[in-house]
């Protein structure tokens, strides 16, 4: 299981990225190095079966869904008080060419 | 298709649920509202906030499912799909992954485009995303969030289209499921409640090396899906017999120069870590909460048009014609009752000529509202048996129209009152022959001389002189009669 | 100046009126105040109002309400838990100055009851640590011993709780962040069943795990709070759709009775190498005084409690990673200035405005839940954690509740464990299965360890609250053992 363990800088650059963090690069080897460290000492058992498909959570709790009536929770200032910035009715953002999703 | 080589075209179709707030949360659905007016801590993705599921998007979803045929399973999952972009507020997607909310439907090509049956893969329920305009600023995109929560089904065709003309006829007959066969979306493409990503993959057919694949965003109609995808169908052609080696890519369609441009690429590898949704519990279905979703949905809409062709001998055409909205072909049905082929074929060409037309100029959709379906069986049955023409029955049509919820009653004392019913009486034909041909006394002589084309012209003369009424079997007959006798 | 004891206290004093009401809260501000001065302050408090509500006559205890059942009393909440006027910055530069424009709802149920919340309390990072020195604002100190970290994450609200300031307080938990803090500072900790308290505007850390909880310097006291703030709520969609029945410790005669007959199971993976000797000798000193009350006591083994840990540390940065994703500087909190493109714009507003600890986990996260790991980690995460439920419910099928020592050591010094995450990860270890279990959980004092407050946990089956906070008071009153407030030692 060893090999599984290691947390290399590419890993912590490709997890950066995907996760939209800013690192320098003293950052990538000491989070490579302490992230390492955090998975040697995971302790697993052996799977005893395939791996679960729906058993993330309690299957017993009901959905306990909302019946389709206006029902928003007030904001007690408008989303212009909250906005880094802000124009027109719209929250706006470095431009960007219309991306791929 | 293009010889030698093999096209599989997939479609993503996504469908705004007609519900009155979010998926999520309980902001009103009300896209066209001013920016940012329709959020809530919910869907702007405050610190905090948690969604909670709105039971008639689980409705509608589940009803649009049952109208393809699809498995709904009795438990599905929302799952977390992550990525960066500025309309997303919570860096994710609440949508499902591994296990959709339903599983392999179908839906049959019109039997003008071919009539095979195109497998359906999933359906699931997510929510949009906001809008960004990359357009209203110099330099800035801006961004409203109204339409972030608002409910969506995906809907995964398997690549099983053959053509571009294909996959136009599918989504055709889709809108029509959706909208007027489950009643779970307006489907208007315009206002976005309707959505198509396709993907075209090529291949030869002598070689079995992995095709060519390409996912097309951005088509906003229907005309589009087809025209782009005509458009790769014969730019990817032209890679594969270059022999280029085949690649993955992503494009957009641009209409205004009817072409395909391909997607920035990204630098970083897209990967969605999908999570399972934990504010979320697990989506469990009974078997009676599923079929109450089904309750009063129509029978599938090739079998209706099955059923048009087989009990009425409706010409194919006719019934695709009649079977976009279910209530067409029960207001058919209706009308016609126990009536034979004749009437029903008739009735379905009333329905489809001056009815459709009438319904248009009026802007409504409903045929009951404007002509009870008895009274269509009615104006039917004298047209076959030959009291109406096809003029004076377009007549009575048109009266009929403008007194709206005419009763069958109401169209005979017409008839009677504008004396429309087709005349018979020799006696009376002959004298209206006798005026058309004093009216045309240069075409008589000529058509005596020996132009024989011109008969048709005069039996045209002798119809508008009756006003339409002369029962024309018999009138050409007296015409001929008196063309043949010297005067 | 004074300090505030115990609810009943304030109640005792809200009930002559107006001017008790200003004199309490006068009192509360000026201690909190207090805290944040000095040489080596507290600093239990990111954030304090300036003034208290006006007095509200109809809400006064007198008054007799329902609504007023906390009439008048100060509360201080964690400032992960979103707050109308008060900033909630959940410890992040990210979030320096946001105020949110909506309440929590444990945080309305409160302030519907008559309660008014003082200030917002310190806090690892977004919740993510164990001794509040991942504070983008500075560290907490423990009232106890100020060279030492008040446990964390929920580090202000357990110091705030243990100095005074206020007769109890709202934390948050999501691997023992209620716990561990409480232990530490020698006050009473609750962490419900999930569920039983609504998730509704507490900033999300790892969904599946979080839980909002109390502080309070009693077990009747801690029953209170919890009281009010239980319940169903239309607006998370994990809280249960059935109550069932009210929190309370209400037993009839002698509270020692709870613990009559009762069986408490000592789970011997609690009581292993890891546990520091004084510790143990008072836990085991405890476990003495509940046989003396008349329970049983019962051997049991919780095989997973090795693993739980590492589980933990997959699925809470799986989830972390997900719920932190919303903090890109677009819609609100702190954008990174000088980005060119929105992608510049959205690593450095991150990069900037999360800690260390906080990158970690969300690389961590990310890591694990990458297509390429998913099966190796998430999935077998989850399968750990299945055993983690099998093993409690194995565990109640025989036994009322388990006891343990909540924490392995007393509190630690400032910046001991700081520079290794993986032993900083180790003070978990004995509060991370009843979160992953989902079950009730709690700690109280049961005395002290050269001064230093130790903890004991007890923990039931979900939804047996009542019956954990009746043992609990139980013991509470057979040990006799109140940790002092700081400076009465």
């Amino acid at each position: 299981m060893a090999p599984r363990h290691r947390f290399s800088a590419a890993d912590v650059r490709r997890a950066a990225a995907l996760a939209s963090l800013a690192l320098s690069s003293e950052e990538v080897e000491r989070f490579a190095d302490e992230l390492a460290r955090v998975l040697d000492g995971f302790e697993w058992v052996e799977s005893s079966g395939p791996p679960p498909e729906v058993v993330s959570r309690d299957r017993h709790l009901e959905p306990g869904l909302r019946s389709d009536a206006p029902d928003s929770d007030t904001l007690h200032k408008p989303p212009s008080e909250l906005a880094p910035d802000w124009r027109d009715g719209f929250f706006v953002v470095p431009r960007l060419p219309a991306l791929d999703r | 298709m293009i010889s030698g080589l093999k096209t599989a075209i997939g479609l993503e179709v996504h469908v705004q649920l007609r519900t009155k707030t979010k998926l999520f949360c309980g902001c009103s659905v009300d896209v066209g509202a001013p920016p940012n007016s329709r959020v809530c801590p919910v869907c702007l993705g405050l610190p905090g906030a948690l969604p909670t599921t709105n039971e008639e998007a689980v409705r509608l979803a589940t009803r649009a499912a049952l109208a393809f045929g699809f498995c709904v399973e009795p438990t599905s999952e929302f799952v977390r799909k992550q990525y960066f972009y500025p309309d997303l507020p919570k860096g994710y997607q609440i949508t499902q992954y591994a296990h959709p909310l339903a599983r392999d439907g179908a839906l049959r090509l019109p039997e003008s485009d071919g009539g095979r049956r195109v497998r359906l893969s999933r359906l699931q329920l997510e929510e949009d995303a906001g809008k960004s305009n990359h357009d209203l600023f110099a330099e800035e995109t801006a961004v409203d969030f109204n339409r972030s929560g608002v409910p969506l089904i995906e809907i995964v065709t398997e690549p099983e289209i053959r053509t571009p003309g294909e996959a136009r006829a599918l989504l055709v007959r889709l809108r029509q499921v959706l909208k007027h066969y489950a009643g779970v979306s307006d489907c208007n493409m315009e206002e976005g409640s309707l959505r198509v990503d396709a993907n075209v993959s090529i291949r030869a057919l002598a070689d079995a090396a992995p095709p060519w694949k390409v996912e097309v965003k951005n088509l906003n109609s229907f005309g589009n899906v087809k025209r782009a995808l005509a458009f790769e169908e014969r730019r990817l052609s032209a890679r594969v017999r270059e022999g280029c080696p085949p690649e993955r890519e992503t494009r957009r369609y641009d209409a205004s120069v009817r072409e395909t441009r391909p997607l920035r690429t990204k630098e970083e590898v897209l990967d969605y870590r999908y999570l399972p949704e934990p504010d979320l519990a697990l989506l469990n279905l009974s078997e009676a909460e599923i079929s109450s979703c089904g309750v009063g949905l129509p029978p599938p809409i090739d079998e209706i048009e099955a059923r048009l062709v087989e009990r009425y001998g409706l010409s194919l055409y006719d019934a695709c014609q009649l079977a976009t909205r279910p209530e067409r072909a029960a207001y058919l049905e209706a009308a016609v009752g126990e009536g034979d082929g004749e009437i029903a074929k008739a009735a379905a060409n009333i329905m489809i000529g001056d009815l459709a037309a009438g319904l248009n100029r009026r802007g409504s959709l409903s045929e009951a509202d404007l002509l009870p379906p008895e009274t269509l069986g009615r104006l039917a049955r004298l047209r076959t048996n030959g009291t109406l023409s096809s003029t004076t029955a377009s007549r009575a049509l048109a009266l009929l129209l403008w007194m709206e919820g005419a009763t069958p009653e109401d169209l005979d004392e017409l008839v009677r009152r504008e004396g429309l019913a087709q005349v018979g009486d020799p006696a009376e034909l002959e004298s209206w022959i006798r005026v058309a041909l004093s009216e045309n006394p240069e075409e008589v002589a000529r058509s005596r001389a020996g132009e024989s084309r011109l008969l048709g012209y005069l039996m045209g003369e002798v119809m508008r002189v009756s006003g339409g009424r002369a029962e024309p079997k018999l009138a050409r007959r007296l015409l001929e009669e008196a063309l043949a006798s010297p005067e | 100046m004074g300090a505030l004891r115990s609810l009943s206290a304030a109640r005792e004093m809200l009930s002559l009126g107006e001017d008790a009401y200003l004199e309490l809260a006068s009192l509360a501000l000026h201690r909190a105040h207090e805290l944040e001065g000095g040489e080596a302050p507290i600093h239990a408090f990111l954030s304090l109002v300036e003034e208290p509500p006006r007095f509200r006559a109809e809400l006064s205890p007198a008054g007799g309400a329902a609504a007023s059942r906390l009439a008048g009393v100060p509360i201080a909440v964690k400032d992960n838990i979103c707050t109308l006027g008060l900033p909630t910055t959940c410890g992040s530069r990210l979030l320096e100055g946001y105020v949110s424009p909506y309440a929590a709802t444990a945080v309305r149920r409160l302030e519907e009851s008559g309660a008014w919340v003082i200030g917002k309390t310190n806090l690892d990072e977004f919740g993510m640590g164990s001794s509040t020195e991942n504070s983008a604002f500075g560290p907490t100190r423990n009232p106890a011993d100020r060279k030492r970290v008040p446990g964390g994450s929920s580090g202000g609200s357990a110091a705030a709780v243990a100095a005074g300031v206020v007769p109890a307080a709202l934390g948050s938990s999501t691997g023992g962040s209620i716990r561990q803090p409480a232990a530490m500072c020698g006050v009473v900790g609750v962490k419900p069943t999930y569920g039983r308290v609504s998730r509704y505007g507490l900033v999300a850390f790892a969904s599946s795990l979080d839980h909002v909880g109390v502080f309070a310097r009693s077990v009747p006291d801690a029953a209170a709070i919890l009281g009010v703030v239980v319940g169903v709520d239309r607006r998370d969609a994990t809280s249960r759709p059935r109550d069932p029945g009210p929190v309370s410790t209400s037993t009839a005669g002698e509270p020692s009775e709870a613990l009559r007959g009762r069986s408490i199971g000592v789970p011997a993976e609690y009581f292993g190498d890891e546990l520091d000797d004084g510790v143990r000798q008072v836990a085991e000193r405890a476990l003495d005084t509940i046989g003396e009350a008349g329970a049983r006591l019962i051997p049991v083994s919780l095989p997973s409690t090795a693993t739980a840990l590492s589980c933990y540390y997959v699925v809470a940065p799986a989830e972390a990673s997900a719920n932190l994703a919303r903090f890109d500087g677009v819609r609100y909190g702190r954008r990174a200035t000088g980005g060119r493109t929105l992608s510049e714009t959205y690593l450095r507003s991150r990069g900037e405005g999360f800690g260390d600890e906080v990158k970690r986990r969300i690389l961590l996260g990310t890591h694990v839940l990458s297509a390429r790991q998913y099966e190796a980690y998430y999935l077998r995460a989850l399968e750990l954690r299945r055993h983690v439920h099998e093993d409690f419910r194995r565990a109640f099928r025989t036994v009322d509740a388990l006891f343990a020592p909540t924490t392995p050591t007393v509190a630690f010094r400032l910046g001991e464990k700081r520079a290794t995450p993986t032993e900083m990860y180790t003070a978990d270890i004995f509060t991370v299965a009843a979160n992953l279990a989902g079950i009730p959980a709690m700690t109280i004092p049961i005395g002290n360890q050269g001064g230093m407050p130790v903890g004991g946990q007890l923990m039931c089956a979900a939804w047996e609250e009542e019956k954990m906070l009746g043992i609990a008071a139980a013991l509470e009153t057979c040990l006799e053992y109140v940790h002092p407030l700081a400076g009465e030692a």
